[in-house]
C-alpha cells in the first residue's frame, strides 16, 4: 500500500515536472495565438532548437549548460522574431488562413535544416543538476527540481509582465483592439515581432530545460508541437492561465497513465482527452468566449 | 493646419474615395456630414494612416501624412476617437487612459496634468477608474475613447460619429465637451450623419456624397441650405 503511494506521488513529480514544460511552451503558443491571431505549427520546432543549441553550444564550444541555454534561448527569440518579420508578416498581409501553412514551412526548414547540419541522432544533454533528494519515501532529482522552481518563476514574470509593465499592456491592448492599438501609437507590427519571439523564446526554455530528461534530436519538435496543441485546446485557445493548468493537467495524466497502464497508451490518453474537451467543453476548461488575453 | 487635397482611397476596386479637398484651419471646429457609406470613415482612416491613399495628399502643417505610419501620425499631433466606441474592453479605464498616452507618458508630470483635464471633462471617469472599460455604458465607453485621444495631447481631434447610439442626454453633454475641447484651441473634424447636431456646434462643413465633397460652407449657411435642409436635416 506505501508503496502504491510513493509510486503515485513519484509520478505526480514526474508528470508536474514534464507539464511544466508542456506549460512553457504552450503559454508561448497562446501568446502567439491570443495576440497575432494565428496558430503556429512551429512551436514544437523552437522547443526543438532550444535543446539541440543548447546541446550543440555545450559539445562544440564548451560552455556550460545554464550558459549555453542562454545563448540559445536568445537565439532562437531572435529567430522567431526573424521568421515573423519575414515569413508570417508578409503572409498575414495577403491572408490571414495562409500563416497555417507559412508556420507549417518554418517547421519543416527547421527541422530539416537542423537535421542536415546535426544528423537526427537523438543526443543527451549532460546537466550540472544532478544532485538526488529525498523527500520521504520519494526521490527528486536536481534537474526536475529547476525544471519547476524555473517553470514557476517564467509564468509568474511573464504574467507580471503582461499585467504590468507598459509593454505588457500594450501587447495585451493590441490583442484586444488592432484599430485602437494603432490609433494610440502602438507599433502593432513590432508588438507582433516580439510576441512571436516571446512565445518561441519560452518554447526554447522547455526544451533545453526538457534535454537532460530526454534526448534531443532535429525531428523532436513534432510530437510536442502537436501536445502543446493538446494543451491550449484543454486549456483554452489564446487563454494564459489555461496553457499552465492545461499543461500541468496533460503532464500529470500523461505521467498517471504511462506509470499505471502503458507507456504506450501516454499520447493516447492526452489525444483521448483533446477529444472529450472538444466534445463537451469546445471553448477549452479555462476558455472564456471571446475573452482576451 | 490640415490640407487634404484630391484624396482617393480604394478598397481593392472599390473606390470608396473619390478626390476629395478638405481643409481644417488653427482652431476650427470642422464638421463632415454625409449619409451611411458616403466615405468618412474612409477619410478620417486615410488621415490617421490606417488606411494607404491611393492618389493625393494629405498635409498637417506642412508635413506628408500619406507616407506615415499611424503612430508617426500620432506624434505630428493628429489623434482620432474611431466610430463604434473601440475600447480596450478588457483593461480598466485608467489603463485605457494610460495606453492613450503610449507616446509621451515618458513625463510623468505631464501624463498627470492631461488625465486631470481629462477628469474635469468628464468626472465619471475617475469614479469607473479601475473597472474594465467592457463593464462601462456606451455612453461612459464614448467618453474614454474620447478621453484616450486627449491624453496624447493632440492638436487636431477626429472624431467619427461620437453621437451615434447614444442617449440624446448623453449626446447633448458629448457635444458640449467637444466644443470645449475646441475652445482650449484644439482643432476638430467631426464626423456625423446626424447633420443638425454637427453644423450647430462647427464653424464650416462639408457634405459628402458617395466618395465626393459635394457642398461646403460656413455651418449657419449649410443650415440653411435648402438641399442640405431636405437630404440631411428632415425639414
Ligand atoms: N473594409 C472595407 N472593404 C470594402 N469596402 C468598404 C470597407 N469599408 C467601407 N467600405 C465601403 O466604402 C464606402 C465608404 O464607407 P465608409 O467610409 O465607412 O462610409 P461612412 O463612414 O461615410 O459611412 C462604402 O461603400 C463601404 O461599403
Ligand atoms: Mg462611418
Amino acid at each position: 500500500m506505501m508503496d502504491y503511494g510513493a509510486a503515485i506521488g513519484q509520478q505526480l513529480i514526474n508528470g508536474v515536472v514534464l507539464g511544466l514544460c508542456y506549460a512553457l511552451l504552450a503559454f508561448g503558443l497562446n501568446l502567439i495565438v491570443g495576440i497575432l491571431g494565428i496558430m503556429s505549427f512551429a512551436q514544437g520546432e523552437f522547443y526543438m532548437l532550444g535543446g539541440v543549441f543548447t546541446f550543440a553550444f555545450m559539445q562544440y564550444l564548451g560552455l556550460g549548460y545554464v550558459t549555453s541555454i542562454l545563448a540559445s534561448i536568445l537565439i532562437v527569440a531572435f529567430i522567431g522574431a526573424l521568421a515573423e518579420r519575414f515569413l508570417i508578416k508578409p503572409l498575414a498581409e495577403k491572408d490571414m488562413e495562409i500563416t497555417l501553412l507559412g508556420t507549417f514551412a518554418i517547421s519543416i526548414i527547421l527541422m530539416n535544416l537542423l537535421e542536415y547540419i546535426f544528423g537526427n541522432t537523438p543526443q543527451k544533454i549532460f546537466t550540472p543538476f544532478k544532485t538526488l533528494y529525498n523527500i520521504g519515501p520519494l526521490v527528486i532529482n536536481q534537474q526536475r527540481l529547476v525544471i519547476i522552481i524555473a517553470g514557476i518563476l517564467l509564468v509568474l514574470l511573464f504574467n507580471f509582465m503582461l499585467k504590468n509593465t507598459k509593454f505588457g499592456i500594450s501587447v495585451r491592448a493590441t490583442s484586444q483592439n488592432k484599430v485602437a492599438a494603432n490609433l494610440v501609437g502602438i507599433n502593432v507590427a513590432k508588438t507582433y515581432t516580439l510576441t512571436f519571439g516571446m512565445g518561441c523564446f519560452l518554447a526554447a526554455i522547455a526544451g533545453a530545460l526538457m534535454g537532460p530528461l530526454s534526448a534531443v534530436y532535429p525531428s523532436m519538435g513534432q510530437n510536442i508541437g502537436l501536445k502543446g496543441f493538446v494543451v491550449i485546446v484543454l486549456g483554452g485557445m489564446g487563454s494564459l492561465p489555461g496553457a499552465v493548468y492545461g499543461g500541468i493537467i496533460l503532464g500529470v495524466i500523461e505521467s498517471l497513465g504511462a506509470a499505471f497502464i502503458s507507456s504506450e497508451w501516454k499520447d493516447l490518453i492526452g489525444y483521448g482527452a483533446m477529444i472529450l474537451i472538444l466534445l463537451f467543453k469546445p471553448q477549452g476548461l479555462f476558455g472564456r468566449k471571446g475573452a482576451g488575453v | 493646419m490640415l490640407e487634404i487635397t484630391q484624396l482617393e482611397v480604394s478598397y481593392g476596386a472599390v473606390q470608396a474615395v473619390k478626390g476629395i479637398d478638405l481643409e481644417v484651419k488653427d482652431g476650427e471646429l470642422i464638421s463632415l456630414i454625409g449619409n451611411n457609406g458616403a466615405g468618412k470613415t474612409t477619410t478620417l482612416h486615410a488621415i490617421s494612416g490606417l488606411l494607404k491613399a491611393k492618389a493625393g495628399s494629405i498635409k498637417f502643417n506642412g508635413q506628408e501624412l500619406t507616407v506615415l505610419k499611424p503612430y508617426e501620425i500620432l506624434q505630428q499631433g493628429v489623434a482620432q476617437v474611431p466610430e463604434g466606441r473601440e475600447v480596450f474592453p478588457e483593461l480598466t479605464v485608467f489603463e485605457n487612459l494610460e495606453m492613450g498616452a503610449y507616446l509621451t507618458s515618458k513625463d510623468s508630470k505631464l501624463f498627470n496634468d492631461t488625465l486631470e483635464m481629462c477628469y474635469t471633462y468628464f468626472p465619471i471617469l475617475p469614479k469607473r477608474k479601475n473597472q474594465l472599460a467592457r463593464t462601462l455604458s456606451g455612453g461612459e465607453q464614448q467618453m474614454l475613447v474620447i478621453a484616450r485621444a486627449l491624453m496624447s495631447q493632440p492638436k487636431l481631434l477626429l472624431l467619427d460619429e461620437p453621437s451615434l447610439g447614444l442617449a440624446p442626454m448623453v449626446v447633448e453633454q458629448v457635444m458640449s465637451i467637444i466644443q470645449e475641447i475646441n475652445k482650449k484651441g484644439v482643432a476638430v473634424l467631426l464626423v456625423e450623419q446626424n447633420a443638425n447636431l454637427a453644423l450647430e456646434i462647427s464653424n464650416r462643413g462639408y457634405v459628402m456624397e458617395t466618395g465626393k465633397i459635394v457642398l461646403s460652407d460656413d455651418s449657419k449657411n449649410l443650415l440653411d441650405n435648402e438641399e442640405v435642409k431636405t437630404a440631411y436635416l428632415g425639414i
